[in-house]
């Protein structure tokens, strides 16, 4: 087999290149400590390093760039899951269930499987990137306006399922963060809208409004409690799941994974997309939706295994047609083309060799992150154990300063701390914050594409229903919609009857750490 | 493990409302109203604004106003199913624990209340004397908020917390931290 | 009286620098401290990459470092109006593109051509007409009878409405009495994809844009929009040839705040000059497909002066002047 001779020669070239696997190691680890930190993303790491290998040889250079890329998705969920601090915003999907098991006292057993579920994901994808990628090369380009607007309302359709306690709420926190997308300048005409004359208002400020929700909040809530401010906050236990736990998540991982790699390929849609439509549909195949948005380990994994997937997907199309995926395969066309590589199909043909090695390394970037990963664990669980009052001070000033870092501009610090008091009170009168951030992500996606597809077809809705992809994505938000709503109905009634029986307030069963 | 879940074991104003669907105590009731009219406020000042915004030179664009018009007549609608809902639902009596916490509570929310105004504080200052300062001597102060009231420990986590994110982000990410307009 | 002026500027800002530093560092002595670089576009974009080049290069020809910062929004408008409101110091200086002369028509923005002083323009990229490889036209006059026959069916990509691109287009059109259907995409990179897949007829971004995409056999080049052919490509033609006389620049360089004391901009001015003329700056470009048009100061501050004219021309016909 043509491939797999191929990538066992890479392995042996890349073998006797020390300085590459070197910068490999490089990039995971600073990948990981972005994707960790703040409001800095993979993409910002990916452009940070980018001038470093400027004056290295095209392996190394784009390996370590593959380093950041791979361990800055997956650094993301460390904070998210300890934390409440979404890295990225792929993981403030992972978020959702992940902090709830650290607030269960299980953060180890979390990261243990954010870290695994990365890596098999990751793994996954980049394998389906050598074996499959001439096959699948197409695929990127069958993805026009009308598709890309009916995966957005198809990724809007999952507000519905992760609404929370209350489906209104939910839904009103949602319509109010499409609102809120619509701030700055029209896709299609460039006239601002709701800016209020600050051109800093001219694009969503996105990541500023999502830390504020979720760490920011987080943080003014844990001043309010006299009781827990001077204690120590958790333990980590063990780390590893146990071999039945996570054979039970082993169908969600597979799952996410393809899902993560198929959307990592189409143009526009990145890791943040994947993370949660892999939660969605973990939670519509699970036997036990209702504890999904408590605590639920397959949720992280689905997470974890979704953005991850995502990076070879997008590679593959960003590789074999020149097209970037997101905006981390955007810098890194810039870095290939730097070194003198055409992306494209010529690229497989002309420079076999160093395409081949340079998967070789990709997969051995993947191990690397798990490796650095679960050995990291234990110290960076450490944080758990710092006072609540210390830590408090400490998390709001990382989200002050990764705020900052994002424009440098201190009024994104501003809408930042706007949306910590607005996330405050939205979690004190149980309107979730994932569906705002959910629908920042989507809903400019949505308006966009629909009101170019509607241009594209001079005016006609035709493309609503006449293209296959468009309408059985459309069909499927609207089971999606419908479905959380007839089942909330249903139990509803069914609640009103007897006692309920909830997870979240079940007694703590891991007492007595202390 | 007790002090791993800060919201389970906390008599916060919302636990009542863990309790299912049967009732709303007081402040719930007054609070979901509350935000409902916001909601709706924000969702009329959004369509009263889409009235300057421009057709686009595209003759087969619906313009810059549809969706956001979409947007809030669905959080207008949603938002009214909320009041029905919230309005129908019997009120129930707040609970013991809740009276005798009233004390507790009021000291709670000032103390929120101090830690956005000192995060507030916090950012004006940095534009003034600059990231390294205002970051120190907000640490400070949010760790004796939090009930730290160490003279000589808070003050040196301080420096040591600053130093080290200055340095990570300042060299090592090469983001340039505001210097303050007094030092410029 | 220009330059009166900005000696009595120099003055007052060596005046002032004086009392401030205790050190007593006079502007003759510029740069004494690292000088930021705006780039108001995003880390890894072309500009950024032609900001971080430069940077790069620079760092023989200067005595302190250049950092770069992005500033990214509203189209370049956040960055842009950055540089215009920094200190007229030298220690913040920014990457000027052609959106210095678009922007201000439209309304968005606080700045307008007169408040940079340009000090080198660095590259320049014309506009090029390129369609489908499965396209039926072969030659530009063939697409643009199609496009007389079929008014508003033939849809043209571009990276944003108002944006370099998309005024290209609307100048073509204008030029050759024909109609397009402007599609806006969010960007080169988005609209190039659309026609990969086609989506659309054809996009009027630049040729390194696109150069892989040709190179590989799936796009092809008609014309562009150029006052000579370009380097990669001889055998395109220009529009002018095919006697529409219209080009189109898209152009990156370094500029500073108006009020900026002359000899700062001088040392900047040779420092520019000499980086640009290094060789490593001239391979970077190289590799990124990018064209190397280094223009002085004054020449570049003419074709400031011509764009900003033709594009408030072309938008106020267009009705996107405000």
């Amino acid at each position: 087999m043509y491939e797999l001779d191929m990538l066992l020669k890479g392995f042996q070239t890349l073998l006797s290149q020390p300085f590459a696997l070197l910068l490999s190691v490089v990039g995971v680890a600073v990948g990981i400590v972005i994707g960790a930190l703040p409001g800095l993303t993979a993409t910002m790491g990916v452009a940070i390093l980018l001038p470093f290998t400027f004056g290295m040889d095209p392996l190394s250079g784009l390996l370590m760039i593959c380093g950041v890329f791979f361990g800055g998705i997956y650094g993301g969920s460390v904070t998210a899951i300890l934390l409440k601090i979404p890295g990225t915003p792929a993981a403030a999907a992972t978020a959702m269930d992940g902090f709830e098991l650290t607030k269960k006292g299980q953060a180890g057993i979390a990261l243990g499987t954010a870290t695994f579920s990365s890596f098999l994901g990751g793994t996954f994808s980049v394998l389906v990137l050598i074996f499959l990628a001439p096959v699948l090369a197409s695929f990127a380009l069958e993805f026009s306006a009308s598709e890309s607007f009916a995966l957005a309302v198809f990724g809007l359709s999952i507000i519905a399922s992760i609404a929370g306690k209350s489906v209104i709420k939910g839904l009103i926190a949602g319509f109010l963060g499409l609102l809120i997308a619509t701030i700055g300048l029209d896709p299609m005409g460039g006239f601002p809208r709701f800016t209020g004359g600050y051109t800093e208002l001219f694009s969503v400020p996105f990541i500023p409004v999502m830390i504020g929700l979720f760490a920011a909040a987080e943080a003014f809530k844990a001043m309010e409690d006299p009781a827990v401010r001077n204690g120590a906050a958790a333990m980590l236990s063990r780390i590893i799941p146990p071999w039945s736990t996570f054979r039970r998540i082993l169908g969600t991982v597979v799952r996410s994974s393809g899902l993560g790699t198929v959307i990592g390929m189409i143009p526009g849609a990145g890791a943040d997309i994947a993370a949660f439509v892999a939660y969605n549909e973990a939670k519509r195949f699970s036997k036990t939706p209702e504890n999904y948005g408590k605590g639920e380990l397959a949720a992280v994994a689905a997470c974890e295994s979704g953005a991850n997937g995502c990076t070879g997907g997008a590679l593959l199309t960003m590789l074999t047609l020149g097209i970037p995926g997101d905006a981390v395969t955007a810098v890194m066309l810039g870095a290939l083309t730097l070194q003198g590589l055409q992306p494209g199909p010529l690229l497989f043909r002309e420079h076999a060799d160093l395409v081949f090695t340079l998967f070789a390394g990709m997969l051995v970037c993947y191990v690397l992150m798990l490796v650095i990963g679960l050995s990291s664990l234990r110290v960076m669980g450490r944080i758990l154990q710092m006072p609540k009052s210390v830590l408090t001070p400490v998390i709001l000033a990382l989200c002050i300063v990764g705020t900052y870092a994002i424009n440098n501009s201190m009024f994104d610090i501003a809408i930042m701390l706007a949306a910590g008091v607005v996330g405050y009170f939205m979690q004190k009168w149980d309107f979730p914050a994932s569906p705002v951030v959910l629908a920042l992500i989507m809903g400019p996606m949505a308006e966009a594409n629909f009101r170019r597809a509607l241009s594209l077809s001079n005016g006609s809705y035709d493309f609503l229903y006449n293209r296959p992809i468009t309408a059985i994505l459309l069909i499927i938000a609207g089971f999606t919609l419908l479905f959380p709503l007839v089942r909330g109905f249903m139990r509803r009634s069914k609640a009103a009857k007897g006692a309920t029986r909830d997870a979240a307030l079940a007694p703590n069963p891991a007492g007595g750490a202390e | 493990m007790s002090h791993s879940s800060p919201s389970d074991n906390s008599p916060s104003a919302h636990s009542p409302s863990n309790d299912g669907h049967s009732g709303l105590s007081r402040t719930d009731r007054l609070a979901n109203l509350i935000i409902a009219a916001l909601v709706i406020a924000v969702a009329i000042a959004a369509i009263v604004a889409t009235g300057d915004f421009p057709a686009t030179s595209l003759a087969t664009d619906v313009g810059p106003a549809r969706f956001p018009i979409i947007y809030a007549v669905a959080l207008i609608a949603l938002c009214t199913i909320l009041i029905i809902n919230t309005l129908r639902k019997p009120v129930t009596e707040a609970e013991p624990q809740d009276t005798t916490g009233g004390a507790g509570r009021f000291a709670s929310r000032v103390n929120v209340a101090v830690g956005i105004g000192l995060t507030a504080v916090c950012l004006i200052g940095m534009t003034y004397v600059g990231y390294a300062a205002a970051t120190v001597v907000y640490l400070s102060s949010v760790m004796w908020l939090m009930g730290q009231r160490n003279k000589l420990l808070n003050p040196l986590i301080a420096v040591v917390v600053t130093a080290v994110i200055y340095i990570t982000f300042s060299t090592g990410l090469q983001v340039p931290l505001p210097v303050g307009s007094l030092f410029e | 009286m220009k330059s009166y002026l900005s000696v009595s500027c120099a003055v007052a800002a060596t005046v002032v620098s004086v009392g401030l530093m205790t050190a007593g560092a006079s502007a003759a002595e510029y740069p004494f401290k690292p000088i930021e670089l705006i780039v108001p576009y995003a880390a890894g974009g072309g500009t950024d990459l032609v900001a971080r080049a430069f940077a790069d290069a620079a760092k023989k020809h200067l005595p302190q470092s250049i950092g770069v910062v992005n500033k990214t929004g509203g189209a370049g408008a956040v960055g842009l109006s950055e540089i215009m409101a920094a200190r007229p110091d030298g220690y913040k200086i920014g990457v000027g593109t052609v959106e210095i002369t678009m922007l201000p028509h439209m309304g968005v923005a606080r700045f307008s051509v007169d408040d940079f002083t340009p000090i080198a323009r660095l590259n320049a990229e014309p506009s090029a007409i390129t369609v489908n490889a499965d396209a039926p036209w072969k030659t530009v006059e063939e697409f643009l009878a199609h496009a007389k026959a079929n008014p508003g069916k033939i849809r043209i990509g571009n990276s944003g409405t108002g944006a370099i691109w998309h005024l290209a287009a609307e100048a073509l059109q204008d030029k050759a009495g024909v109609k397009f259907n402007h599609i806006p995409y969010d960007g080169a990179n988005p609209a190039v994809t659309a026609l990969l897949g086609n989506h659309i007829e054809a996009v009027t971004v630049s040729p390194a844009e696109v150069v892989n995409h040709v190179s590989a056999g799936k796009l092809r080049i008609l014309a562009v929009m150029a006052d000579k052919r370009a380097t990669n490509f001889p055998d395109v033609p220009t529009l002018k040839e095919k006697n529409i006389d219209l080009a189109v620049y898209t152009w990156r360089g370094i500029v500073v705040p108006k009020k900026t004391p002359q000899n700062v901009v001088d040392t900047l001015r040779l420092a520019a000059k000499n980086t640009a003329d290094e060789q490593a700056f001239r391979d970077s470009l190289a590799k990124m497909n990018l064209t190397h048009a280094y223009a002085d100061g004054p020449e570049f501050r003419a074709v400031m002066e011509k764009d900003n004219a033709f594009f408030k021309d072309l938008m106020t016909k267009l009705g996107m002047a405000k």
